[in-house]
């Protein structure tokens, strides 16, 4: 049981550090979706450059092939640089890459994974539809052979970033007749493939970066099938396997930074009544419990971690982590909303952040798998219940 | 950086587990009358020849050498096996006479010759720790103890029971446990040592979320278990959501407070400025912890839960003792809220 780093990791975090500096951009990322990709795009090349990109793809593929306490390191210094979020890169670098890196041939590594890494392109994920949420497996959207091809006929909904989006990493049923989860392919799409079509949907907090996307008779090349044919289940599952528990610690920062602003703010902010919302019991108690709860996932990410690299496999921690910090982030937002008072109703000037914030949080507990769907994950997978 | 329990520690864990199993089953507690002589004289000396009271002191001192990782491991299953509060009087009582230079006390402490029971400052009261203390105290385990271990978080104090005035028993929530009250008016103590030199009100906070540690993970272990056989509807009660999603939640507050207490136990070792910080944090999510799955525990075993066949209820009244001990849940959020950011 120790936290110590090496001298070597020591240094190492130095290196990050001083290159973050230097390098991060000045400006903030802009709201604009064509505006937001350029700049993530542009970021991407930078870390490039630079010598940061893939930090957990291998080597051979043009990764940093960073051992799990580089990845750490790295993450744990990038999260305090404030340098921006994957935004947009966040499917191709930790999704759509590794699946092709774990499950691709030779060709479609070499096609698909420099450009990633490069900031030449941004993917998207087409796994959801209307009927088949949290019952992915249930999913329709037909993939019939056609000589070299396949002609792929339905919809997906809740497509993040669809319309700037290159590509896809798509998932359909190529075998109507077998055991749901058995007869689908993952699939490598374009996304100004003829046939398509994508219509951007209107979220609650004033987004628009999910959408519908619509298949009439789409060509994909045979050759873009990742892992064989009516494999893809197994191939979305390989995803998981990349996982080496640091994929929490950007959020686990986040969520820490989040709420010692929050502290701040009640440390500045008067209630109605005239009082600091500090000094109220309930308001204190309630952010004494958050920060709690926040450093206790610190802990729980590095536990996570400690438990991957003795046993090399992804354990349950990825389930509890997930329902642990989206619930712990919405209820910092929902308290946040208590001491900003009144304020809660403005959505612009200095507070405007924090309504801002509880309205995207309802994201979080259903995006990537709900809450539920993580409790039963836990209840089954790792207490052993049945289903 | 690994957070996980080494090798060693994992033997400790192991050796404590399976000791405890065999010499102190909780299904004697069952049916047992009000009282808090559990452990006899001759239990602790016991406890004691396995060096569990001075495992985390050092050498120098007669301990057993190991650091707060390996004593907060230990009372993670003393607290599983609803051990008494009382063993943790002994291991801070130790550490208090040997830090002050007693060595003569420390030894029949370390050896179990000496019972130490817990005080704490009764709620409401103004008390004084210091080379003489006042006030009014709850003190746990009463009978056959020689010394009581105050803290607070100026320091901490050992003195004889005797020195205090005690007034009549009450019965306490938890049955396997005598608590009184005493009343003390500048009663001198044995030994006295200030915080600064060592904060054992902060060690005692970790342990006691250990022993609460404990509980959650009993609860939950028992949970389980009776969600995979317990049949209603022709189906294990465990294949109903409401049920599977207790557990569920049962698991997380585990998960969340062992993460917390290995890692509160490295960085309150190392004197960090996180130290103070982990501790307050674990407290109160231990507290919460063990109350949360103890009682959720209850509703999971049904009518039979709410009897006195079966040992639930006595984690439910256990975590609710632990909850006093070294600052309660408030106590620690309002201190924690008080500390700077930490990394
Ligand atoms: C912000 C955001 C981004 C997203 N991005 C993408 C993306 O890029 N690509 C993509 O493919 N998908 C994406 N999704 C889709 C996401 O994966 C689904 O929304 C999610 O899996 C839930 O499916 P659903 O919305 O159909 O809800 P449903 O599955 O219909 O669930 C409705 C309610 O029923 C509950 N429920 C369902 N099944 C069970 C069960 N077995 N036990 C208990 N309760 C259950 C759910 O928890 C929920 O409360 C995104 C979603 C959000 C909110």
């Amino acid at each position: 049981m120790n936290l110590d780093f090496t001298p070597q990791q020591l240094q190492f975090r130095e290196q990050v550090r001083d290159w973050l500096q230097a390098h991060k951009p000045s400006e903030p990322r802009p709201d604009d979706g064509a505006e937001g990709r350029a700049f993530d795009l542009a970021w991407q090349k930078t870390l490039y450059t630079g010598g940061w990109a893939g930090i957990n793809w291998p080597k051979a593929y043009g990764g940093q092939g960073f051992d799990t306490f580089q990845q750490l390191i790295f993450l744990m210094e990038y999260a305090k640089s404030g340098a921006p979020g994957d935004h947009y890169r966040f499917n191709g670098l930790n999704l759509a890459g590794p699946t092709i890196i774990a499950c691709g041939d030779e060709e479609q590594r070499k096609t698909h994974l420099p450009p990633i890494l490069k900031g030449d392109v941004i993917w998207c994920q087409g796994f959801s539809e209307p009927s088949a949420g949290s019952d992915l497996a249930s999913l329709k959207t037909r993939a019939i052979v056609d000589g070299d091809e396949l002609i792929v006929t339905g919809s997906k909904i809740w497509t993040s970033w669809a319309r700037f989006a290159d590509w896809q990493q798509l998932l359909v049923r190529t075998d109507a007749d077998a055991p749901k989860h058995a007869g689908i392919s993952w699939v490598i799409n374009r996304m100004d493939n003829p046939g398509m079509e994508i219509r951007p949907i209107h979220d609650m907090a004033g987004g628009s970066d999910l959408h519908e996307v619509f298949y009439d008779e789409v060509r994909i090349p045979l050759k873009n099938i990742v892992g064989g044919i009516n494999n893809g289940w197994r191939v979305s599952m390989a995803q998981l396997s990349f996982e080496r528990g640091t994929a929490f610690m950007p959020s686990q920062i986040e969520t820490q930074k989040t709420i010692e602003e929050l502290i701040e703010l009640a440390r500045n902010t008067r209630l109605d009544d005239g009082r600091l919302a500090i000094d109220d019991d309930h308001i204190a108690f309630q952010l004494a419990k958050l920060r709690a709860e926040t450093r206790s996932l610190l802990a729980m990410t590095l536990l996570g971690i400690s438990r991957n690299e003795r046993s090399g496999m992804p354990g349950p921690e990825g389930s509890m982590l997930k329902l642990f910090q989206s619930e712990l982030y919405k209820r910092i937002t929902t308290v946040a909303l208590d001491i900003v008072g009144a304020d809660r109703a403005r959505l612009s000037g200095l507070t405007g952040r924090w309504p801002q914030a509880f309205l995207g949080s309802f994201a979080n507990t259903l995006g990537g798998g709900t809450s539920e769907v993580m409790r039963n994950i836990i209840g089954e997978r790792y207490l052993g219940l049945p289903k | 950086m690994d957070l996980l329990p080494t090798q060693e520690q994992q033997q400790i864990i192991d050796t404590a587990a399976s000791f405890l199993a065999n010499e102190f089953p909780i299904n004697q507690l069952l049916g047992a009358p009000n009282s808090d002589t559990r452990i006899s004289r001759e239990h602790l000396q016991k406890i004691a020849q396995l060096g569990w009271l001075g495992i985390g002191l050092p050498e120098e001192l007669q301990g057993v050498g190991y650091g707060l990782s390996e004593e907060a491991l230990l009372f993670v299953e003393l607290g599983r096996n609803l051990m008494p509060p009382s063993l943790l009087g002994s291991v801070l009582g130790g550490r208090l006479a040997g830090l002050c230079g007693e060595h003569e006390r420390m030894r029949s402490l370390l050896d179990g010759d000496i019972k130490v029971a817990l005080a704490i400052s009764h709620p409401g009261s103004e008390t004084k720790i210091g080379k003489s203390i006042s006030g009014e105290f709850l003190i746990y385990e009463p009978h056959e103890a020689d010394l009581l271990l105050v803290a607070d978080e100026g320091g901490a104090a050992l003195l004889p029971l005797k020195s205090m005035q005690t007034t009549e028993d009450d019965r306490c929530i938890d049955e396997t446990l005598g608590v009184s009250s005493a009343i003390a008016k500048n009663v001198p103590v044995l030994c006295y040592l200030p915080a600064e030199n060592d904060h054992l009100f902060l060690r005692g906070t970790i342990l006691v979320s250990a022993m609460l540690l404990g509980i959650a993970e009993a609860t939950l272990a028992r949970s389980v278990d009776y969600a995979k056989q317990r049949e209603q509807f022709g189906k294990v009660i465990g294949s109903f959501q409401a049920i599977k999603h207790y557990c569920a939640e049962m698991a997380v507050r585990c998960e969340s407070v062992r993460s917390m207490l290995y890692h509160t136990s490295i960085t309150f070792q190392a004197q960090s400025p996180a130290g103070v910080f982990d501790a307050c944090s674990l407290k109160a999510l231990a507290i919460e912890a063990a109350q949360y799955n103890a009682n959720t525990a209850i509703q999971i075993h049904g009518g039979m839960g709410f009897t006195r066949e079966m040992d639930i209820h006595l984690f439910v009244k256990r975590a609710q003792v632990l909850g006093t001990l070294f600052g309660g849940e408030r106590y620690h959020l309002r201190r924690l809220l008080c500390e700077p950011v930490v990394d």
